[in-house]
C-alpha cells in the first residue's frame, strides 16, 4: 500500500466528508503565463543587484559618537531653555511650543473674556443708571466688541493676567458662540507673536 | 544531478551560483504550490517564494551538508508563509471589523487565477480558522500527501504530536463545513 493510499484511508476513517472532497479534488489554482520559466530569473535578478543583502538589514546610520554625546546634548538644551524662561525669579514650566502656544491662546482668550465681562458690567451699570426704567439693559454684541476695540489698550495686561491666573476656572463666562468667534478673531488679528508677548509681560 | 552533488556544488564558491539556479529549478514549483495553498493569492505567493529563495541563498553557509535540501527549503517556505499570513492579518485587523470581512478565502471568488467551486472555498475558509500547527500539518498531509516522518523533519515535531494535530484539524474542518 503506497503513502497516498495510506493518507486516503486515514482520512476516510477520520472524516468521510473530507475524504470525498479530496477524491474530487482538482487543481483549482492557476498562475500567469510563463510564470515558472521566469521565476528563476526574477529571483536571480534580485540576488544579483544585491537587494537581498539589504533585506532585514538596518540601512540607516548615525554620525560617529552620536549616542555617546546624545545625553549631554539633550541636557545642555534643557539647561539653556530653563535659563531662558527663568524671568524675574519666576520659573515657567517648560512646554512644547505647540502647548505653549495653546496655553497662550487660552490665556489671551481668558483675558479678552475678562475685558468683555468688565465691559458688559460697565454697560449694564451705565444703562441702569442713565436709561429710563423701562429701557432694556441688554447691550448688543456689536456694541461690546466696538468698546473692546476702542479701549483694549486701557486695560493693564498684568492686571488682567493676574485676574485670569488667579483662577482660570472662575472666569468661565458664558458667551454666545458668535461673540466667542469674534473675540478669537480679534485676538488672532491683533496680536502677532503670543510667545514673545507673554514672555515680555511675565505671563 | 543527485542531491549530494548539488549540495557539494552549493558549498563550492565557484559552482555556487549555477548550483543555486539548479536548486530553484528543482524546487520552485513544489514550493510555490505549498506557499500558494497557504497564502492563496498568486501575488502574495510570488513575494513569499522569492523571499524564501533569497533567504536560502543568504543562508547557504549555514546549511548542514547532512541535511535534506527539501526539508530545509520547506522549513524556510513554511516559516515565511506563516510570517506573511500573520503580518497580513495584523495589518488588515485595523481596517476590517471581522475575520469574515478580512478572509483571503472570501476573495478567491474574484481571483482570476482560481476556478474552484464553493466547497473548495469553504475548505479554505475552514483552514483560516485553524491554529498554525494544525493548518500546516493538514496542508502537508491533505494537499501534498507527505508522510508524517517527512512532516516531522520539516516542522521539528514528533510524529505522535503531528498525528494528533492532523486528527483535530480534520475534525474541525469537517465541523466547519457541515455547519455552514
Amino acid at each position: 500500500m503506497d503513502d497516498k493510499q495510506n493518507i486516503l484511508d486515514e482520512l476516510k476513517e477520520i472524516s468521510p466528508v473530507l475524504y470525498k472532497m479530496k477524491q474530487q479534488n482538482h487543481h483549482s489554482f492557476g498562475v500567469p503565463e510563463n510564470y515558472f520559466p521566469e521565476l528563476k530569473e526574477n529571483i536571480f535578478a534580485v540576488i544579483e543587484i544585491g537587494l537581498s543583502d539589504a533585506i532585514g538589514k538596518d540601512t540607516f546610520a548615525v554620525p560617529p559618537n552620536y549616542f555617546n554625546n546624545l545625553s549631554g546634548n539633550i541636557m545642555a538644551t534643557i539647561d539653556a531653555e530653563e535659563e531662558a524662561v527663568e524671568l524675574g525669579g519666576k520659573v515657567i514650566e517648560l512646554q512644547s511650543s505647540r502647548n505653549r502656544s495653546r496655553t497662550a491662546n487660552r490665556r489671551w482668550f481668558s483675558m479678552a473674556a475678562a475685558v468683555a465681562a468688565v465691559v458688559l458690567v460697565m454697560f449694564n451699570l451705565s444703562k441702569v443708571q442713565i436709561g429710563p426704567a423701562t429701557e432694556s439693559t441688554e447691550i448688543s454684541q456689536a456694541d461690546a466688541l466696538e468698546y473692546i476695540e476702542d479701549n483694549f489698550s486701557d486695560f493693564e495686561s498684568n492686571e488682567l493676567y493676574s485676574l485670569v491666573a488667579a483662577n482660570d476656572e472662575a472666569l468661565s463666562i458664558e458667551l454666545s458662540e458668535d461673540l466667542e468667534k469674534e473675540l478669537e478673531n480679534y485676538i488672532e488679528n491683533n496680536i502677532d507673536d503670543w510667545d514673545t508677548y507673554l514672555l515680555t509681560n511675565e505671563i | 544531478m543527485t542531491e549530494q552533488v548539488l549540495i557539494a556544488a552549493l558549498k563550492d564558491e565557484f559552482q555556487q551560483k549555477r548550483a543555486f539556479q539548479t536548486l530553484i529549478e528543482t524546487y520552485q514549483e513544489r514550493l510555490y504550490w505549498h506557499i500558494r495553498k497557504l497564502v492563496l493569492d498568486h501575488e502574495d505567493a510570488n513575494d513569499v517564494i522569492q523571499n524564501t529563495f533569497i533567504k536560502a541563498w543568504k543562508g547557504l553557509n549555514n546549511f548542514r551538508a547532512d541535511a535534506k535540501l527539501y526539508t530545509w527549503l520547506y522549513r524556510i517556505a513554511t516559516n515565511e508563509s506563516l510570517t506573511f499570513i500573520n503580518n497580513r492579518k495584523k495589518k488588515f485587523a485595523e481596517n476590517f471589523d471581522s475575520d469574515e470581512e478580512y478572509s483571503p478565502a472570501n476573495r478567491l471568488k474574484a481571483d482570476e487565477y482560481f476556478d474552484g467551486n464553493e466547497a473548495e472555498i469553504k475548505l479554505y475558509k475552514a483552514l483560516e480558522t485553524l491554529p498554525d500547527k494544525q493548518r500546516i500539518v493538514f496542508q502537508f498531509r491533505y494537499f501534498e500527501d507527505l508522510k508524517y516522518e517527512d512532516i516531522a523533519d520539516i516542522t521539528d515535531t514528533s510524529v505522535g504530536a503531528l498525528k494528533a494535530s492532523y486528527h483535530h484539524a480534520v475534525k474541525k474542518i469537517e465541523q466547519y463545513i457541515l455547519e455552514q
